[in-house]
């Protein structure tokens, strides 16, 4: 039974802008708990604690969910809605870093009640520097949910 | 010698006799000196002889001269003397004779007599008798010679003789101018009166021919009120007492095909239509009793061949002493026409608002079905008949399909079903634009198409083509259960519908081709417009993971390995990166140009002047070592889209404040100008200019002018700048100097000769 907290979860299924997102985020050490997945469904599993990930606790939901919209299987979009639309997981803040700057998703995603939006720079100078900021923001200086009580 | 002598005195006698006959023949004076006095020549010797008439009134006498055979005498003198003058007075007044022979020789007995006249001086010998008629002297005769001594006692009885029977005649001829004065005055006073009496006369004959002009005029008139009743050309007919007819026109006979035997006797009513005859009874005769006239009442008449002749009766009644109705004339003018006439009008009429009607259908342009079904609705005013139909051919499928349908009986194809073409037309006829007519169904011969009239209960059938350019498009049908029911006129009018609406119903189809057409581009539109989003969203996604992974790597390798790598290493990756960023920045400047061009326009009045202030103050805070003096002159509000004229003053100040790099000051100026009734807004600036002869390079996608070392830039930003121009009906142009500066124009809606 896995019951180790995690703080963030990478959906992401390019693993070069995986690779690259975790050494931007341990650049800043900031990375000591992240669970990378690498579609939609496992996604949802993850966060459901269903499927691969049934035996996780429910009780240690992530503190960050850090989500590409392109993936396969379930898009990003879904599982933002998804996530959003569950009592037990909508207050885990949803960061969606994405390389589309196109208009409909940024829309989308704030409609869905994505909690931030951001546009993954080309440059990994600016990269790095994007992440370090975020990770800051939310896992430091930011007052997370209480948790859900039982 | 007694015996020569007695000879002469009896011939002498004679001859006096001869004379008296003759005096007693003369009817006066004129007569006496022509054909008397001549002959006492032969009785008397004589050179003259007067006669003088007293007028014992006037005391005068009245002398006449009968003879005068002295030479250079006027024999014929006649004047008046007093009676106390001359040898005639004398006479007369004594009433004896006078006698002197040798007057002048102083003959003694011839001694103491009167002085003569000068008519009778020259007479040597006188003889002058007075004239005598019972008792009384009416005159005096005087018988003259120049001889001396020329009458002896003989002469002067002879002489005596002659005047006793002058007297005679002078009196008789006096009497006889009395009695022809008294003639006069009878036949004067006749005269008179018988003037009075043809007067009289003619005016009695006047009276009498007056009376019978009148008597002529009278039965003329007779005759010819007589025969201006029987032959006018009205209808005329007069009823008794009790309303039989008793007398009516030629005309109305000949209208109403009766003869005369068949009529007189009879009630007028027996001759009207039922509905008619009812409303002449319900409300005519009350009418007419009470105020004895009809006026103008439209009746019909049936003729004795079954036709109807529509008429406007007038009556009036005759009224005994009693004031009871004795006899009335009716007069009714056959109208018959003039109610055909306004019945055509009327169909004509309706017959315009039909066609009316259905081109307001075609304008509308809706659906066929609704056209059809609302002409066939129209038709029903023009004409009756018991189904109505309108099919379209589709002569792929060889079927007619009903799409409006009017029904009486409900039997025959329904609406919307498929009947097969060969079946219930006749194309051919129709192709050619005929009409196929049936006027018995029951006469057709016993095949599919007369079974298929029959057995909807149809005898009577019209098919009128449906043709627009002389191609065949359908049908309008109308049936009806009687036989013969449509005129030629019917026929006109159903083809002039059927061409309205073969138009309207092409047109209805034309506009749905339009729309299905429309809409199946704008399908295609938004097709394409949602594929080139995914495509964009691609771009956007699936290009810029890889090149961040490319610098993203190249940097780890740099941090992690760098010292391990000589410089020329270190110079080729830091080369990599930097040409990911770029082809980065390409593909961001080419997602947005791609964004501008699907993105909405939103038109509102736009400030100018408050943009360029806020694009200055973004742009101003870039780099605060150069030295840049930006005028902005006065600019006229704009009708656009803010954000993108707001992009374009981004991309136009962006490029001044780039290609003035080298000059300082650097002078950027954003102005406007009016040309040609146009706004022209521009921005220039003292820089790096360019060759006119490049200008139409200037405004493509990834177009250059200058090396990257020299200015970077992706080539984006002018088309970004046309774009928006285009899309708001406006144009842009630059002018430019080579190393003097530049200056872009352009203004925001369409020109005069532009459009």
């Amino acid at each position: 039974m896995n019951v180790e907290p995690v703080d963030i979860l990478l959906v992401e299924d390019n693993p070069n802008d995986a690779e690259l997102t975790l050494r931007a985020l341990r650049h800043h050490k900031l990375a000591n708990n992240v669970k990378v997945v690498r579609d939609g469904a496992e996604a949802l599993d993850f966060v459901f604690c269903e499927g691969a990930h049934a035996d996780r606790s429910a009780d240690n939901n992530p503190r960050l969910v850090l989500l590409d919209l392109k993936l396969p299987k379930v898009g990003g979009l879904e599982v933002l809605r998804r996530i959003k639309s569950d009592e037990r997981t909508k207050v885990i803040p949803v960061v969606v870093l994405t390389s589309s700057k196109e208009e409909p998703d940024i829309a989308e995603s704030y409609k869905m009640g994505v909690n931030s939006y951001l546009v993954k720079p080309v440059g990994f100078d600016n990269f790095v520097a994007c992440l370090s900021k975020l990770g800051f923001y939310w896992l430091v200086y930011n007052e997370p949910p209480p948790l859900p009580s039982r | 010698m007694a015996a020569s002598t007695l000879q002469l005195e009896q011939s002498r006698y004679v001859l006096i006799s001869e004379f008296a006959v003759s005096l007693a023949a003369a009817t006066g004076l004129d007569a006496l000196r022509r054909d008397v006095i001549p002959k006492l020549r032969y009785i008397i010797d004589i050179n003259r002889c007067t006669l003088a008439l007293c007028n014992r009134e006037s005391s005068s006498y009245q002398l006449l001269t009968l003879l005068d055979r002295r030479p250079q005498r006027s024999w014929m003198r006649e004047e008046n003397a007093p009676l106390d003058d001359g040898i005639h007075g004398e006479v007369i007044l004594s009433g004896e004779p006078r006698t002197f022979n040798n007057r002048l020789s102083g003959t003694a007995n011839l001694t103491g007599a009167p002085e003569l006249s000068s008519e009778e001086a020259s007479l040597h010998s006188i003889m002058c008798l007075p004239l005598r008629v019972g008792g009384h002297v009416i005159g005096s005769v005087l018988f003259g010679n120049s001889q001396d001594a020329a009458y002896a006692q003989l002469d002067v009885h002879i002489a005596s003789t002659i005047a006793t029977h002058l007297s005679l005649a002078v009196d008789r001829w006096h009497a006889m101018e009395k009695l022809s004065t008294a003639k006069e005055e009878v036949q004067r006073l006749n005269a008179g009166l018988e003037q009075r009496i043809s007067d009289r006369t003619a005016d009695l004959r006047k009276e009498i021919d007056e009376h019978r002009r009148a008597e002529a005029a009278l039965r003329e008139s007779k005759e010819r009120y007589r025969s201006l009743y029987t032959e006018t050309p009205v209808m005329l007919h007069s009823s008794d007492q009790n309303g039989r007819i008793v007398s009516v026109s030629d005309y109305w006979l000949r209208t109403l095909g009766y003869e005369r035997g068949e009529v007189i006797g009879q009630f007028p009513t027996g001759f009207l239509t039922d509905a008619s005859r009812k409303h002449a009874e319900e409300n005519c005769f009350p009418v007419f009793m009470g105020t004895g006239v009809i006026v103008e009442e439209p009746l019909q008449f049936r003729k004795k061949n079954g036709e109807l002749v529509d008429v406007l009766l007038s009556a009036i009644a005759e009224r005994d002493v009693n004031n009871e109705i004795v006899r009335s004339l009716a007069v009714s003018v056959d109208v018959t026409r003039r109610r055909q006439a306004e019945a055509a009008v009327q169909r004509y009429t309706s017959r315009l608002e039909a066609l009316q009607e259905i081109d307001r259908a075609i304008l509308a342009a809706r659906s066929p079905q609704a056209i059809a079904q609302a002409a066939l609705g129209r038709i029903r005013a023009l004409l009756t008949f018991d189904r109505a139909s309108v099919a379209v051919f589709d002569f792929d499928r060889k079927v007619g399909r009903i799409i409006a349908l009017h029904l009486e009986n409900q039997s025959g194809p329904s609406l919307g079903s498929n009947v097969p073409l060969e079946t219930f037309w006749k194309i051919d006829t129709l192709r050619q634009g005929g009409v196929d007519m049936v006027e018995d169904a029951l006469q057709l011969p016993d095949d599919s198409y007369g079974q298929s009239l029959r057995t909807e209960g149809l005898r009577s059938w019209i098919n009128v083509p449906l043709r627009v350019q002389d191609e065949l498009i359908g049908s309008l049908d109308l049936g009806s259960a009687g036989a013969g029911t449509f005129s030629s006129e019917d026929i006109d009018v159903i083809r002039e519908v059927a061409d309205s609406l073969a138009i309207a119903i092409q047109q209805a189809n034309l506009h749905h081709q339009v729309q299905r057409q429309a809409a199946e581009l704008e399908q295609r539109v938004a097709e394409r417009t949602a594929e080139l989003e995914a495509f964009s969203y691609s771009v956007s996604h699936d290009l810029r993971a890889p090149l961040r992974a490319i610098d993203g790597f190249s940097r780890i390798l740099l941090e992690d390995h760098g010292d391990k790598l000589d410089v020329e290493c270190n110079r080729l990756l830091n080369t990599v990166c930097s040409e990911a960023q770029n082809m980065g920045q390409l593909i961001d400047d080419l997602l947005a140009f791609s964004r501008l061009t699907r993105q909405e326009i939103t038109l509102n009045d736009v400030s100018m002047s408050h943009v360029v202030q806020a694009v200055a103050d973004q742009l101003g805070s870039g780099d605060p070592q150069r030295d840049i003096q930006l005028s902005v002159g006065a600019l006229p509000s704009a009708w656009g889209d803010r954000a993108m004229i707001q992009q374009v003053y981004v991309n136009l100040l962006s490029n001044a404040i780039k290609f003035t790099r080298d000059k300082t000051p650097a002078v950027i100026e954003v102005g406007h100008r009016r040309e040609h009734g146009q706004d022209v807004y521009y921005v220039k600036d003292n820089g790096v200019g360019f060759d006119m002869q490049h200008a139409e390079k200037l405004f493509g996608v990834f177009e250059r002018l200058h090396t990257v070392d020299q200015f970077e830039g992706t080539g984006v930003g002018l088309a970004i700048v046309q774009s928006i121009v285009q899309r708001h009906g406006g144009r842009i142009w630059a002018e430019g100097v080579t190393g003097e500066g530049a200056a872009m124009y352009f203004t925001l809606r369409p020109g005069d000769s532009d459009q």
